[in-house]
């Protein structure tokens, strides 16, 4: 009863209770259907991280390794190895040296059948999401958080995580240095024309910049405020950036993330599939939270309509200023775009929600 | 957690929030802050100042009021058009030398000097209405520029009389009993204050007039496209106003028998003061006479006050200057404010608790199916909303539209269908009479009956007002569904009291027993409440003995058996409870048991929050409207149960395009017809094990004559 | 008796009687009357209702007030109307109800308060009228007999602008407030002397309202249209003020015979030695202040009812004119208080 008498007192006096605002998508994050209209490349189930190589690319789909040619008559599926876990992310060198890790054993450099273990801390090696080799040939790596392994990202984001670190580690699997710490889920990773790199942060929705060479350098952002939790980053023809973007924010998620008696017994009494907050994909599982303005009605559901998932990309210049974006909205199914790879001028994005690698065209084409 | 959840439920048990909320909407709650300011001035007075609430104190105060109060309606009748008066102080000075030169100089009747004032104040009333209203001049410049021509006029006329004013005193008994004389300690002149006060308030209130004088204030030009003679309401103001000042004046010459240089003088400031702090918004269109005399008191005690402490005149001049500006203020804010404070206050969650329940995937008889994924589809988005579906003796549908229209389509096929009537609203829960008549429950209107030619007769649209509650529930807002008892009385459930049909989402997120269940006797003609605070309550159902009924509360998740009649009449008890989802309409199903359409599933976030109902009163306040969480309500399902209870199949459409949400399905020949209120199409579907020869009609009332 | 004997007779009655001559000086006896005057006054209530505080006269009568309280004892109050009408008369009201020993009244004309003053004294309340009477005598007048000053005035006027004696025997006449006492009986008084002679011509007959700004206005406005104006009758200096620099500003300093009259305030008297004034009529504050307050007191000790014996004192003037300024006319507020 006082927060009503409060609340009354303070909008006769002219403030109004602070809402739970998001950036709009808005300019260069204008809604639009290009990804939905994009061309389906192949459908690889659980396809999460895509690298390029010289005549296509190697994909990872929940524990196996493929690799993905592109032919004149459409592209062929090859499975490289199957893994012990789910792969948590893939990077290549030019040499087609790779790496990628597993939630069960961690960090493997080298080739398929060909693998060298890297020892690192349990809890890192858990929970490596993205990496990138650096042309001296050290391989960077980012952690997103120490106390959830990958799989378990939800409860990272309920519990506010900021453990994520990003490590490189010299040629030849010689020092580990830390060049960043404290980062609130880290999921995306490049080099820089400068030399330094560009980390997605997720939890705080914005790209930072991580000095290599001087340590005491705090991380300063450079694309800051996205309207969605940003994925992994990869270098785009011209000097830009491909950023992706795996989930929505919504004004009910920010609500959540702030109401802690009811997110603590959330995350206690129920299973995370039901959790209300950001999601790859949209179920029809009848458990799932919903949002007043996902109903549908008359048969159909508004694209403008709140949604768990999303899909976005987003092209950046070399200043991580973004220049066009690609969307799948609420009434689409390409949500969860989780990597994405230029190759031959063409970009390619990977949508772990939909299970689907699609080629993405471009504004010259004129397809909007 | 468990003492915190009981002691969570307690305090929404006891402490009403909704009422502030519902106070709010009251179109008499501007009133209440300067009745509260009145109070505490009197009070603080009281204190202060010994023997301040004797007769005689109260007494001069009623004289002052009388004077005072005549000048402050006439400038709220003004204000109220959506002008202002400012010339209020020098028509008094003029209606005064008026009274007092016909009385004390010429010497006529006081019958005739009442005449001669109230002529002169209707005059001066009337020259700006004619400029205000006929001229379309700003009402505040000319009433200034009256004011400075009426005051030059006195000015002029009242030195040449001075001498001879003072000079003489009427003989006139009635001149002086309304001047002195009081009648069981309370002065005339208060009592003709009071009796003309509640005239004015009389018709300003109940009678086309003030209503007219309202919407000119509130809406010019809404009033003048509706039809009203906006500039004859505004002259019509001003020439009222003109004549209640020439009253006032009348008053206070018999009071005072004199008049001075600065009669009037800044009188217009201190009446302002009084209207705008008894709530008269300057905008126009809103207050009353009411207002306007608690603003009066309160001026009159403050400033009588004020010199009674013997605080300077200056400084008192200070303070009145002071209290009109924190006035001014407080209005404006609260005439900006006041719609957006309610819509945050009103909603008002409270605690209510479902018990645990496995996932619907873990129980064979509720895991989805596709039984409803190739329902035949009727009349794809020529019908919108048709939240219930019913087929009479000869097999035609029947359902209603959000467009207001019950739509019928043809048997055997249903490929055709035309409008069977025009009802308005949005036609919800149907059924059919003995005589086959069509009753259907019209949210936003109330419970209609169609016949079979398709005349539109009303059946009921209010009940009986209950004492204890603020909002004025003797109107229907939302009749969701009803049934016909054997002897033809209709039982019919509307959902909530305290939203709209456009709002029906909102009170899910209230989770309150809004609701009640209804019955309209024919016999009488009248309908009366029989239950009360129930949670949304929404399909009924007769059961087969006759004598009692079910209803389903939908946020409840559960049905409720109620006895109407014989032995057991008034008793309620739990027919099923924990349901895995929303129930939405109960029907008779041909196997002796009942159909009851689930508009959604419950998920276990929606549970949790609503056991906590500060967080669901913040999700109100803070975000959109869209962004709510919700039951979902893109998955529902058909259930059939037992007639004791037992749930022994259920019904889905597994990718939920084409029935997403069911609300109502309706049993005929075998087959089962689905409708949904956000749906754009009827499914017919064909149930294996129903009897191929059943229909309701039959079922309820035996064959046809 | 021997010789020794009466010599210690006369040592003991020495011893015995020199202390007892020497304690027993004249001291004089208790004057009831004093003892009386200064006690039976104690705890009573005077209020005092003016037209406003804040100028000379008002806050002139105050002091003196003021100053016998506190050597009397008694309260003394004010109620503060601030020149509204209406607020006075709603004051006087609330006094009648609360029923303080006597009030002062200061009205603001001759009718408002009339019935109100009666209604006291019929409650029992002693009043006492300063310098503006009304209709209703009540036990006490103290002031200026308006009627006189009109008089000597229009005399002063007469004598200056009759035929041949001035520039013309033009007279511009600015009056208060219509009702007024101080207007009324003024005029009456002005109208006697001027009726006996025809040949001194009224221009201008108007009101100003106390309003300084108002006077001046209305002067310049009549020296416009009558440049050869010969006398003016104002009826208080604090408005003539503007009166007197319209005359100034038209350069007819000389010319015009500015009449006026007032409290006798030093700033008053100031302006009479600047040639502002021609004449001042003084109804001398301070001494009405000492009359008022010998009234006060002889009612408040008075056991005749309110109302029962009505008196009155019309209080000599003073004519000040430039040779007579000097300290006895002139007051000012520190010296009353």
């Amino acid at each position: 009863m006082s927060g009503l008498i409060t609340s009354l007192m303070r909008n006769l006096l002219g403030y109004s209770d602070t809402g739970i605002s998001i950036p709009p998508m808005d300019n260069m994050f204008k809604p639009n259907n290009r990804l939905e209209a994009a061309k389906i490349v192949t459908r690889i189930d659980g396809l999460d991280d895509i690298a390029p190589t010289t005549d296509g690319f190697l994909c990872s789909a929940r524990d196996a390794l493929l690799r993905v040619s592109l032919g004149p008559d459409g592209a062929r599926v090859e499975k490289l190895d199957r893994l012990d876990g789910a792969i948590t992310f893939l990077a290549a060198r030019a040499d087609g040296e790779l790496a990628l890790a597993t939630e069960k054993r961690g960090l493997r450099i080298g080739r398929p059948g060909a693998w060298r273990s890297v020892e690192l801390p349990e809890d890192q090696a858990r929970c490596l999401t993205a990496g990138c080799f650096l042309p001296d040939g050290s391989l960077t790596l980012c952690v997103g958080s120490v106390r959830n392994p990958a799989s378990a990202w939800k409860r990272d984001l309920m519990q506010h995580g900021a453990s994520g670190c990003v490590f490189s580690i010299a040629p030849d699997c010689g020092s580990v240095r830390m060049l960043a710490d404290g980062l609130g889920f880290p999921y995306g990773i490049v080099s820089l024309e400068d030399g330094a790199l560009a980390v997605s942060e997720s939890w705080r929705h914005r790209v930072l910049r991580v000095e290599t060479e001087a340590k005491s350098v705090r991380p300063a952002p450079m694309l800051s405020n996205l309207p969605a939790y940003p994925a992994r980053i990869a270098p785009s023809a011209e000097g830009g950036y491909l950023l992706a973007l795996f989930a929505p924010r919504r004004q009910l998620f920010e609500m959540i993330l702030i109401e802690d008696e009811y997110r603590m017994e959330m995350m206690e009494t129920i299973d995370p599939s039901e959790w209300v907050g950001p999601d790859l994909r949209q179920t029809d599982d009848p458990d799932q939270p919903l949002q007043q303005g996902s109903v549908r009605q008359m048969g159909i559901l508004k694209p403008w309509a709140p949604s768990r998932s999303y899909g976005l990309v987003v092209r950046c210049d070399a200043s991580m200023t973004p220049v066009e974006s690609w969307h799948s909205r609420a009434d689409g199914t390409r949500h969860g775009i989780t990597a994405t790879c230029e190759r031959g001028g063409v970009v390619f994005a990977a949508s772990k929600g939909a299970g689907e690698l699609l080629h993405l065209s471009d504004e010259r084409e004129g397809a909007q | 957690m468990a003492v915190s959840d009981m002691l969570l439920r307690l305090r929404y048990r006891i402490v009403p929030d909704r009422l502030f909320g519902e106070l709010l909407t009251k179109s008499w709650i501007d009133n209440v802050i300067p009745v509260l300011v009145l109070a505490v001035t009197v009070l603080v007075m009281t204190v202060l100042i010994p023997g301040y609430l004797s007769t005689g104190n109260m007494a001069d105060l009623g004289r002052q009021v009388a004077e005072f109060g005549l000048i402050a309606i006439a400038l709220t009748i003004v204000i109220l058009s959506g002008g202002i008066d400012l010339s209020v102080g020098s028509v008094f000075a003029l209606t005064v030398l008026t009274a007092l030169v016909c009385m004390n100089v010429l010497g006529v009747p006081i019958g005739v000097a009442l005449a001669a004032t109230l002529g002169v104040g209707l005059v001066c009333g009337l020259l700006n209405g004619v400029l205000v209203g006929y001229l379309r001049l700003r009402a505040f410049i000319t009433t200034l520029v009256t004011l400075v021509i009426f005051r030059a006029i006195y000015d002029i006329v009242f030195p040449k009389l001075a001498s001879a004013i003072v000079a003489s005193m009427p003989s006139s008994f009635l001149w002086d009993y309304i001047g002195f004389g009081n009648v069981v300690g309370i002065p005339i002149s208060f009592l003709i204050f009071v009796a003309i006060a509640l005239v004015v308030h009389i018709v300003l209130s109940r009678m086309r007039p003030g209503w007219r004088l309202r919407a000119v204030g509130g809406a010019r030009r809404s009033a003048f496209n509706a039809g009203i003679n906006v500039k004859l309401t505004v002259c019509m103001a001003y020439a009222a106003s003109g004549v209640l000042t020439a009253m006032a004046a009348f008053l206070f010459s018999a009071r005072l028998g004199s008049t001075g240089a600065d009669t009037g003088i800044g009188l217009e400031i201190v009446i302002l003061t009084a209207v705008v702090l008894g709530g008269v918004s300057l905008g126009g269109g809103r207050g009353s006479v009411g207002g306007a005399i608690i603003g009066t008191v309160l001026v009159l005690i403050l400033s009588n006050s004020l010199i009674r402490m013997a605080v300077p005149g200056s400084l008192n001049q200070l303070i009145l200057g002071v209290v009109l500006v924190a006035a001014v203020l407080f209005d404006v804010k609260w005439v900006k404010n006041r719609g957006k404070i309610l819509s945050k206050v009103y909603v008002s969650p409270t605690y209510l608790a479902l018990k645990e329940r496995p996932r619907v995937a873990e129980d064979p008889v509720l895991a989805v199916n596709d039984r409803l994924g190739d329902a035949q589809q009727i009349g794809v988005g020529a019908v919108e909303g048709p939240e219930d579906v019913i087929l009479d003796r000869d097999g035609n549908l029947y359902t209603g539209t959000r467009h207001g229209n019950i739509v019928r389509f043809f048997a055997p096929d249903y490929n055709t269908h035309e409008i069977f009537a025009r009802v308005g609203g949005h036609p919800l829960g149907l059924a059919f009479t003995r005589d086959g008549d069509l009753v259907t429950c019209v949210g936003g209107m109330g419970v209609y009956r169609v016949t079979p030619d398709g005349t539109v007769h009303k059946v009921t649209d209010e009940t009986n007002r209950s004492a204890l509650s603020i909002i004025d529930d003797s109107r229907l807002r939302l009749p969701d569904d009803l049934d016909i008892a054997p002897d033809g009385r209709i039982f019919f459930s509307e959902a909530t009291i305290r939203y709209e049909m456009s709002e029906w989402a909102v009170d899910a997120l209230e989770g309150r027993g809004n609701g009640r269940l209804l019955c309209f006797d024919p016999k009488t003609g009248t309908t009366r409440t029989l239950l009360r605070g129930l949670v949304f309550p929404n399909g009924i159902t007769v059961c087969r003995d006759g004598q009692s009924l079910l209803f389903a509360e939908t946020w409840a998740c559960r049905i409720m058996r109620y006895w109407f009649d014989g032995p057991n009449k008034g008793k309620r008890e739990t027919f099923v409870d924990n349901l895995p989802g929303y129930p939405d309409n109960v029907n008779r199903a041909s196997n002796g048991g009942y159909w009851v359409a689930l508009l959604g599933m419950r998920t276990k976030t929606f549970d949790l929050a609503m056991r906590k109902p500060g967080f669901r009163r913040r999700m109100a306040k803070r975000i959109a409207a869209d962004e709510w969480l919700f039951p979902n309500i893109n998955r529902g399902c058909v259930i059939r149960m037992t007639a004791d209870g037992t749930i022994t199949d259920s019904y889905w459409d597994a990718d939920g395009e084409k029935h997403p949400s069911i609300t109502s399905m309706r049993e005929h020949k075998g087959y089962l017809f689905l409708g949904g209120v956000s749906n754009n199409r009827i499914g017919r579907v064909r149930i294996a094990d129903a009897d191929p020869d059943w229909t309701a009609p039959d079922d309820y009332w035996g064959d046809a004559e | 008796m021997s010789k020794s004997l009466l010599i210690k007779l006369m040592a003991v009655a020495w011893v015995v009687f020199v202390p007892f001559a020497a304690q027993a000086q004249n001291k004089g006896l208790e004057n009831p009357r004093s003892t009386a005057f200064h006690g039976e006054l104690e705890g009573k209530n005077v209020v005092f209702l003016p037209l406003s505080m804040g100028f000379d006269l008002t806050e002139g009568w105050a002091a003196k007030m003021r100053q016998q309280a506190e050597r009397l004892n008694y309260n003394f109050e004010i109620r503060d109307p601030a020149w509204s009408t209406d607020a006075g008369t709603r004051a006087l009201q609330s006094l009648i109800g609360e029923k303080p020993d006597l009030i002062v009244a200061h009205n603001p004309d001759i009718q408002s308060y009339a019935r109100l003053l009666a209604r006291a004294q019929a409650e029992g309340i002693k009043v006492i009228q300063i310098n503006l009477e009304s209709n209703t005598q009540t036990d006490s007048y103290v002031g200026a007999d308006w009627t006189e000053i009109g008089q000597q005035a229009a005399l002063a006027v007469v004598d200056r602008c009759a035929e041949g004696k001035g520039v013309s025997s033009k007279v511009a006449i600015d009056t208060g407030v219509p009702t007024a006492a101080s207007d009324v009986f003024q005029l009456d008084g002005i109208y006697r002397v001027l009726d006996q002679h025809p040949e001194i011509e009224v221009v201008s007959q108007q009101a100003t309202e106390y309003n300084p700004e108002k006077a001046r206005a209305i002067m310049e406005t009549v020296l416009q249209q009558h440049p050869d104006l010969c006398g003016a009758i104002g009826i208080w200096d604090n408005q003539d003020t503007g009166t007197a620099s319209a005359i100034q500003q038209a350069g007819k300093g000389d010319q015009v015979f500015l009449v006026t009259s007032g409290g006798g305030n030093m700033v008053g008297c100031e302006n009479v030695s600047k040639g502002l004034f021609s004449l001042y009529i003084s109804y001398n504050v301070p001494l009405q202040g000492d009359i008022l307050n010998a009234e006060i007191a002889r009612l408040l000790r008075s056991d005749a009812d309110a109302g029962e014996m009505k008196a009155m004192y019309f209080n000599p003037l003073t004519l000040i004119t430039k040779d007579d300024v000097n300290q006895r006319n002139c007051w000012t507020l520190e010296d009353l208080q």
